[in-house]
């Protein structure tokens, strides 16, 4: 990581452990919006990063969103990254939060935090984009595993493109998921480091140790994953905002990849960080659940790793058993 | 917690030129052979494809010119080394030689040492196999009973090196004996023996699959001249342990069963159902991560770091990755396995299947690797 990332990293990591405590966390999913949280992180330029000087702007938006997941930070932040890069200049304004969703032509939106979020990026499962915005009275609460607060609501549809926003929605969550992954891992050790059992912490026992090891792995591969795609990103020459008319099947590939190793490593992660946790890790006081209810969550969002699997299969096999070797074998 | 990073590691364009090269090389001598035996690829000895390989300037590409090498990258070589093993050539001969005891040779061993050794190995004419493992010490590496005595202007040794591989091929050994039983990991010594000396015995194990790739080598009153020591005496196992990233990292570690692979995609065609397009969609995710890991693995070695945990990793992951393919490959495709089936999928998958549990057990156990990814994580 070059020295500029690695400030934004070290940054954001004080900010947020500082700033999202178990308090704040257990407030926002009872429904109070953390707004001054919202115009700190705005006031930094971080839902600036595609209009900034940077030449690696995905690059940037990786470690924001890393840190989100990491964080469990309960605001549109990457969403609004997101957003950022897909929309033309003339809508976005970097202080308005802006959420991504999933919604069908016709439908009702799972709307996130409809009192504070007006317009978002609604994402159909064919990919394309649709600008929305909310109207009308707030509907039946609708509410994910990350309890964040969502209500069905009815939406007023803007211009769509056909973009395929569907993948950057989906490497998004994978970044958010190897954050919340190495937080999960962090905690674990943490935790096996300190409980003791039988006269020693049980982090002595090799079967506890092992489980940790398939856990660390995971947790690199998804990272690993998560920062090929995002630097293919930047060296992509396909413009995304506004649409993504040309594709760029590399650039494809790898946010497929990195979805479905984010989403493997996020069910393993969570199973073997709870059962390492034991039962305290279960309750609702512990901290755990606030990363593993968010992988459950982000891992099912914007095609979950089945699909994005066979979506890959099929184009490997189209291509035929002599040219697997050259699908796989190129210099980045 | 000791920090892991895998940094993305881009090729350069130099390297599609050594690419188009070795594609070339494959085309012309592997793509001909029977695909069982492209399965069995760094396992399979063939000192004449070595000898090819070797005159086509491939093997020692990163040594010094004048030990006979090619001056090359890391990464030149890495592309170079995919390419065979992704198409299964038969590099086993050499592959020791070229992957560990040249660098071992050129990191602590004599000007001498090297001169000798060296330029018949880029040849592809001189072949190296590791003596570590015993009848009694596998992962336990440290207790090493093989014993080097001082005798003479020399060294007597006498013990039992146990899963030699290639021992049979090779002409020299590069062997880790007990010079001292004062400590256990201070008393080893590392020595370059030519197989040929007088007391050496060879006796070729037959594996599950009915072949013989590994050895029993039994050392009776065998004197070694004084300068058969590799680096210094004692120092055994600070040079073995930083060996371990070259041997743990490279694609080798996760390309082994590849060969099944590309059968299973024949098999299924072009149009697979959306449980096989999911399986296959999967692995190929997997592959190229863990290409991407063992490149980065590779690009940090080139840079003198010692990424020994992210080695670890990458070989840990790379063996569930090689040991499922077989599993998913039988659950695609229900046929018995055979090794005489006029249908190539049939022999790989006989093949792939036997070899498999190794794959988990050479070059540091699944255990052994746990225990150092633990380590690293700081739980011992």
């Amino acid at each position: 990581m070059q020295d500029d990332a690695t400030i934004l990293n070290d940054t954001l990591d004080r900010l947020l452990s500082a700033r999202v405590t178990p308090g704040l966390l257990r407030a926002a999913e009872e429904g109070t919006w953390p707004g001054a949280l919202w115009q700190e992180l705005v006031g930094l330029g971080l839902t600036e990063i595609f209009r900034g000087m940077s030449d690696r702007p995905w690059r940037d938006a990786a470690v924001v969103m890393r840190m989100a997941g990491r964080h469990a930070l309960p605001l549109p932040l990457p969403e609004t990254i997101l957003a950022s890069a897909l929309l033309p200049e003339e809508e976005f304004d970097p202080l308005e939060p802006i959420a991504i969703i999933a919604w069908e032509e016709g439908e009702e939106a799972a709307w996130p935090w409809p009192d504070q979020v007006r317009r978002a990026i609604g994402i159909s499962r064919d990919g394309t984009a649709h600008w929305l915005a909310r109207e009308g009275e707030i509907g039946a609460p609708a509410r994910s595993l990350t309890r964040e607060p969502r209500h069905a609501a009815r939406v007023k549809r803007g211009f769509s493109s056909g973009a395929d926003a569907r993948l950057l929605a989906a490497l998004m969550r994978a970044a958010q998921m190897a954050g919340a992954i190495e937080r999960v891992l962090a905690l674990t050790v943490e935790h096996a480091r300190t409980r003791v059992q039988f006269g020693k912490a049980i982090s002595a026992f090799q079967a506890v140790q092992h489980q940790l090891a398939v856990l660390a792995g995971n947790a690199a591969a998804a990272a690993a994953s998560v920062d090929a795609a995002f630097a293919r990103q930047d060296r992509s020459e396909m413009p995304v905002r506004g649409g993504m008319a040309v594709r760029d099947t590399m650039a494809e590939r790898d946010m497929m990849v990195a979805k479905i190793h984010a989403g493997e490593a996020a069910g393993l992660g969570a199973a073997i960080a709870h059962q390492l946790h034991g039962a305290i890790g279960f309750t609702d006081e512990h901290t755990l659940h606030f990363y593993t209810r968010r992988l459950w969550s982000w891992r099912a969002q914007f095609g979950n790793e089945s699909e994005w699997a066979r979506e890959l299969g099929r184009t490997i096999c189209a291509a035929g058993a002599d040219s697997l070797w050259l699908a796989i074998a190129t210099r980045d | 917690m000791q920090a892991l990073s895998f940094e993305p590691c881009e090729l350069g364009p130099e390297t599609d030129v050594l690419r188009a090269r070795i594609r070339a090389f494959i085309a012309e001598h592997v793509e001909g052979l029977p695909p069982e035996l492209r399965a069995q690829s760094w396992s399979a000895a063939d000192p004449e494809f070595s000898a090819k390989l070797g005159a086509a300037g491939f093997i020692g590409m990163t040594w010094p010119r004048h030990y006979g090498g090619h001056a090359m990258s890391a990464l030149e070589r890495y592309v170079v080394l995919e390419e065979l093993l992704a198409a299964g050539a038969p590099v086993g001969a050499h592959w020791i030689a070229d992957r560990q005891s040249g660098p071992l040779l050129m990191r602590f061993g004599t000007r001498a040492q090297c001169e000798r050794v060296l330029p018949p190995i880029t040849r592809g004419e001189l072949f190296c196999c590791i003596g570590m493992s015993e009848p009694d010490t596998g992962s336990d590496l440290a207790g090493v009973s093989a014993r080097a005595v001082r005798s003479g202007d020399g060294w007597c040794v006498n013990g039992t090196k146990l899963w030699t591989s290639g021992a049979q091929v090779s002409h020299y050994m590069i062997a880790l004996l007990r010079t001292s039983t004062e400590s256990k990991h201070g008393g080893l010594t590392q020595f370059l023996i030519d197989m040929k000396t007088p007391g050496i015995t060879v006796r070729p194990i037959r594996d599950l699959s009915g072949a013989a790739h590994f050895n029993e080598v039994v050392f009776e009153d065998v004197w070694l001249p004084a300068d058969a020591i590799i680096g210094k005496e004692g120092e055994g196992w600070n040079q073995v342990t930083a060996e371990l990233a070259y041997e743990r990292s490279g694609p080798e570690r996760f390309l082994s069963s590849f060969r099944l692979l590309v059968e299973l995609v024949r098999v299924l065609g072009q149009n697979p159902d959306a449980r096989a397009a999911v399986a296959i969609g999967r692995l190929a995710a997997h592959l190229i991560t863990l290409r991407r890991m063992s490149l980065a693995v590779a690009a940090k070695l080139a840079l003198g770091e010692d990424p020994a945990l992210e080695a670890a990793i990458v070989k840990d992951l790379g063996a569930v990755f090689e040991q499922e393919i077989p599993e998913i490959a039988a659950a695609l495709v229900p046929v018995e396995p055979s090794l005489d089936h006029p249908r190539a999928f049939e022999r790989v998958l006989a093949q792939v299947i036997m070899i498999a549990p190794s794959f988990s057990l050479r070059g540091g156990t699944r255990e052994i690797l746990r225990g150092i990814i633990a380590r690293g994580l700081g739980l011992r």
